[in-house]
């Protein structure tokens, strides 16, 4: 065993940088998640400050907030997670039956570009393009004769903005992945498919479905693990005083009550930001759990 | 070599396949024209709402606008920005 480990030493000294990362910046931080519960003073420093248990916990529980941020927060990523599943396959099913290479190309690097545009851009877009008075939906509307109103506005409306918006952006690059499975599907599968007179619908069906499978399973898994935490960054520049309602997350309203309101509270908003990830916690072990049940792929 | 001749079903597909994708390149490219076009265009005719897909006015006033590049023709003291600026 020991001269196992020596002779390939240059792997351990490999693995020994991600190691290093991963101490520092993971879990060395949790360090001060130790704040959550005590009431956090920066005379008194993290260690000195007095515990309360859990006091912060509670007092987020028992908030008048409490149960529409979290009803905003899951109903927003369970939309994205259901809308935004199916697109990047059927992109990628489509394009894999495209035998113009030029047009499969073209398509595809048209429908990567909106991937890299920066999240403020983005929303500056979308508020562009849905403005009521020059905005181009307006203009179209207008065109059947309809008027529409500020939809930025209107609480309702802002998930459905948020999450379509989103799979504009990102359809194209996350059929990537699907592309490069379907790419390593066996040949002789389809010919056989072919010769026994096998429709097109049919292979996509019943070989590049199966075969893609493991890889939506495992992003399916990854994706529930990230579910209390969507695009902060997104939320907040759409958020406006009309839309409230809707459109504070979790993320968002820890930004405003532990950063910027004028009793900054890093104790309340650092328990909170502790209870989201215990939650993304649970959710990442029961999913994993249910993939292995059902005898599919799993992380562990 | 003589090759097999596609069943119908799969001419229908591939036909239905490449209008999906063609339309579906539309919804993508479209939004990203109208950006480079508005950014080009002079900010009345973006505002009043007569830009559909080509750049109207074509000015370089919307990205004379842009503060970085007013600020390049400030502090540079090269006037290489300005006969593109001036107006």
């Amino acid at each position: 065993m020991k001269q196992k480990v020596f002779n390939v030493w240059q792997l351990y000294v490999l693995l020994l940088l991600p190691l290093i990362h991963l101490f520092i910046f993971k879990y060395y931080p949790m360090y001060g998640a130790m704040i959550s519960f005590k009431d956090y003073s920066a005379v008194e420093g993290i260690l000195g400050s007095e515990w309360v248990g859990l006091k912060h916990f509670i007092r987020f529980f028992n908030s008048h907030d409490f149960w529409t941020i979290m009803w905003n927060t899951i109903s927003l990523s369970l939309y994205q997670l259901i809308a935004g599943t199916p697109f990047p396959i059927i992109l990628a099913l489509a394009l894999n039956y495209v035998r113009n290479q030029h047009f499969k190309k073209t398509v595809q690097m048209v429908s990567y570009a909106p991937h890299f545009i920066s999240v403020v851009v983005m929303v500056g877009i979308i508020i562009q393009f849905l403005s009521p008075r020059s905005g181009i939906v307006s203009n179209i509307a207008g065109l059947f004769g309809y008027e529409i109103g500020n939809w930025m506005g209107v609480p309702e409306y802002f998930q459905s903005i948020y999450v379509w918006s989103g799979i504009w952006q990102n359809v194209g690059f996350s059929c990537i992945i699907y592309l490069a499975a379907l790419s390593g599907i066996d040949p002789s599968l389809h010919e056989a498919a072919v010769v026994d007179g096998a429709s097109k619908l049919r292979r996509m069906w019943h070989i590049d479905l199966p075969g893609i499978l493991p890889i939506v399973i495992i992003l399916l898994i990854l994706n529930v693990g990230n579910m209390m935490e969507i695009g902060f960054e997104k939320a907040l520049l759409m958020q406006n005083p009309l839309n409230i309602r809707t459109s504070e997350i979790i993320d968002t309203y820890v930004y405003k009550v532990g950063l910027i309101s004028s009793v900054a509270n890093f104790s309340y908003s650092s328990a909170i930001g502790l209870f989201k990830n215990v939650v993304n916690l649970i959710l990442l072990v029961s999913v994993n759990h249910l993939a292995r049940r059902a005898k599919q792929t799993s992380l562990w | 070599m003589e090759t097999i001749r596609e069943p119908f079903g799969d001419r229908v597909f591939n036909v239905v396949n490449y209008v999906v994708l063609s339309l579906f390149f539309i919804i993508v490219l479209y939004p990203l024209i109208y950006i480079v076009s508005a950014s080009f265009s002079s900010s009345e005719a973006v505002v009043s709402g007569r830009v559909w897909l080509w750049p109207l006015n074509l000015l370089w006033m919307g990205i004379g606008q842009c503060s970085v590049i007013k600020k390049l023709r400030l502090d540079s003291g090269t006037r290489f920005f300005t006969p593109f600026l001036e107006h």
